[in-house]
């Protein structure tokens, strides 16, 4: 008996650990892209992470081409907005609004991001505005906008 | 010989053959399972990768459909108009004799469109029009003390409300009324801010009006908001003029800033020019509308935002002013300002130091037999701070020493008087909503001349 339920532990392990890992080993999807896109008409056509980071915060307000930066964020709740909290903000949710919210109060920040309520209508806004900037997923991105960035 | 033939009876030799056969059986089932394991994985994997693509598709058919109707809706009205357009033209045609081989007018088959209100543009959802912003920020509590002649006390402490907009594209305004207790028990109204402003770009923005003076870092950071700060009211160097407060926080004229081209250094500067202020402390410092003379106040600062270390600052300001007294004593004014200051969501780490001189005209009658042509008063504090969820607590020492015979900081009469002023505080913030905190806090204040005292407070502060 103290054999079988020896030989039966590994066995009994191995599958536990398996089962464990199985919601971790979830495969990637390409949905879960979130590409950053300016308007048609912006001579950017690449950013790095970093210069990407000055312009969500506010630090760099002006393009290139003197257009003033519109930053342009989703709701609340929008999986792309967790992204771009994540890898660009470096911030939850709550110190974003805190940090603009500061920005505002001293004056640093002149102009804080507009809200979106779906893709649609980000691409809209920045179709319409020059100096916009924001983001999709990359399944959502068409002719109206161009790709400076994909995050991750 | 017994024991061996026991070993291998026929009994024996069945059991050991079941127990192997047991074990094989064990192992053949554990290795079934890591079949099925494996199997059901990958269904699930392909399954929820299935899941998600199908609502995907959906999701784009949707949008789609959303966007042909908007489509179908837009081509619906202009061929409305250009309808209206044909009849209205043929309605002129009737009236002439038209050729028999011309087809009339009533054999054109025009589309019968049902009665409905006419259909409207969809609305513009692109707009970026700005609207104001109104935030409002205000904090009260308790505080409690040891010093003389002071009593517990419950206290409201001020209610804030910051209105900002852009006016264009380049052009935004920004203005803080403040209601505020008087020390007679009174609410006052003060505009704090009124600051138009000019963004031209990264390295030029200016803004006239009435602002706090970029002196150190403290006052431009955390202006009035005490949400904002960590602990319950500022460090004694940059305490408001109501409270005490030696320093030109607040000043009317104009300010620029910019960025300094300097790669990953990332300095930065402030340029500032206004009226400066009144000699008297306890007045309103600003002098809103009537400067005393034609001399004007000037600061210059520089930081570094160095971009190897997210969240570091370091700068330096130079203040300078001349203050004119009604019976013709006057002194320069210079305040020099060093700080190195370290925040993220985390932590934080503020350090800042001060040094005022005032001049003395010892051509001045009325300085007669002084030896002493300029005064010294030294300050700093250092503030340390440690988010753990929704508590911070904190730790700030702070530092003011200005000489008793101070000719603006030492004189009763023509302000608040300052002296040597030090002491630890310590305090635990928590916010117990993401836009309301409750402090906690003890102060030991230690005076030249007076007993130190000890304080216990507590602040709501709050913004929405």
């Amino acid at each position: 008996m103290k054999r079988r339920s020896l030989l039966l532990l590994p066995a009994t392990c191995f599958l536990t650990a398996l089962d464990c890992m199985v919601p971790l080993l979830r495969v990637a999807s390409a949905a879960d892209e979130v590409d950053v896109i300016v308007n048609k008409s912006n001579t950017i056509t690449d950013l790095t992470l970093g210069d990407a980071q000055k312009l969500f915060k506010g630090e760099k307000t002006t393009w290139p081409n003197g257009k003033r930066v519109t930053i342009l964020m989703l709701a609340s709740g929008q999986p792309e907005r967790a992204v771009i909290l994540h890898d660009i903000y470096k911030m939850s949710d709550s110190e974003y609004s805190k940090f603009f919210l500061e920005a505002t109060f001293s004056g640093t920040v002149t102009a804080p991001p507009k809200e979106a309520s779906s893709a649609a209508q980000i691409k809209q806004m920045i179709a319409d505005n020059p100096g916009g900037i924001g983001y999709v997923k990359k399944s959502d991105v068409d002719d109206s906008v161009k790709v400076v960035l994909k995050v991750p | 010989m017994l024991n061996c033939a026991r070993a291998h009876s026929p009994e024996r030799i069945r059991v050991r053959t079941l127990k192997r056969q047991v074990v094989t059986c064990v192992w053949r089932l554990a290795l079934v399972g890591l079949l099925i394991h494996c199997v059901a994985w990958t269904a699930r994997a392909n399954n929820a990768n299935g899941e998600n693509e199908e609502r995907e598709t959906e999701r784009i058919a949707i949008e789609r459909l959303t966007q042909t109707n908007q489509m179908l809706i837009q081509e619906i009205a202009e061929l409305r108009v250009r309808m209206k357009e044909i009849e209205a033209k043929q309605a002129a045609t009737d009236a002439e004799p038209s050729p028999a081989s011309a087809p009339s007018a009533a054999s054109i088959p025009v589309p019968v469109v049902a009665a409905a209100r006419p259909a409207e543009p969809p609305p513009s959802d692109s707009s970026i029009a700005s609207g104001v912003q109104l935030h409002v920020f205000g904090d009260l509590g308790f505080r409690a003390t040891d010093a003389k002649g002071v009593s517990n006390t419950f206290y409201l402490g001020s209610l804030d409300m910051l209105m900002a907009s852009s006016l264009s594209d380049r052009v935004s305004v920004l203005a803080e009324v403040l209601f505020i207790p008087q020390h007679d028990n009174n609410i006052g109204i003060d505009l704090e801010r009124v600051l138009l402003q000019y963004h031209h770009n990264d390295y030029f923005a200016m803004g006239v009006g009435r602002y706090h003076t970029s002196i150190g870092y403290y006052n431009a950071t955390f202006h009035r908001g005490e949400w904002f700060q960590t602990a319950i009211g500022r460090p004694q160097m940059y305490a408001f003029a109501e409270n005490g407060g030696a320093l030109p926080l607040q000043e009317v004229g104009v300010t620029a800033h910019g960025k300094i081209p300097s790669g990953m250094l990332g300095l930065n500067y402030v340029a500032e020019m206004g009226n400066g202020r009144a000699h008297l402390l306890y007045s309103n410092p600003a002098q809103n509308t009537q400067d005393e003379h034609n001399g004007k106040s000037y600061n210059i600062a520089v930081f570094s935002r160095p971009s190897l270390v997210p969240g570091l600052q370091v700068g330096y300001s130079f203040y300078h002013d001349h203050l004119t007294f009604p019976d013709g004593d006057n002194h320069n004014e210079s305040i020099m300002t060093a700080y190195v200051v370290y925040r993220n969501s985390t932590y934080e780490l503020l350090n800042e130091g001060l040094l005022v001189r005032h001049d003395v005209d010892l051509n001045d009658p009325k300085e007669k037999g002084s030896t002493v042509s300029f005064f010294l008063t030294p300050g700093f504090y250092t503030q340390i701070s440690r988010k753990f969820g929704s508590y911070r607590p904190y730790f700030r020492y702070s530092y003011i020493n200005a000489p008793d015979n101070e000719p603006i900081y030492g004189d009763p009469t023509e302000g608040v008087f300052i002296g040597r002023q030090n002491g630890p505080t310590l305090g635990l913030r928590y916010d117990f909503t993401e836009h309301s905190t409750i402090k906690l806090q003890y102060d030991r204040l230690a005076r030249r001349g007076q007993t130190t005292s000890n304080g216990l407070g507590t602040q709501f502060s709050f913004t929405f």
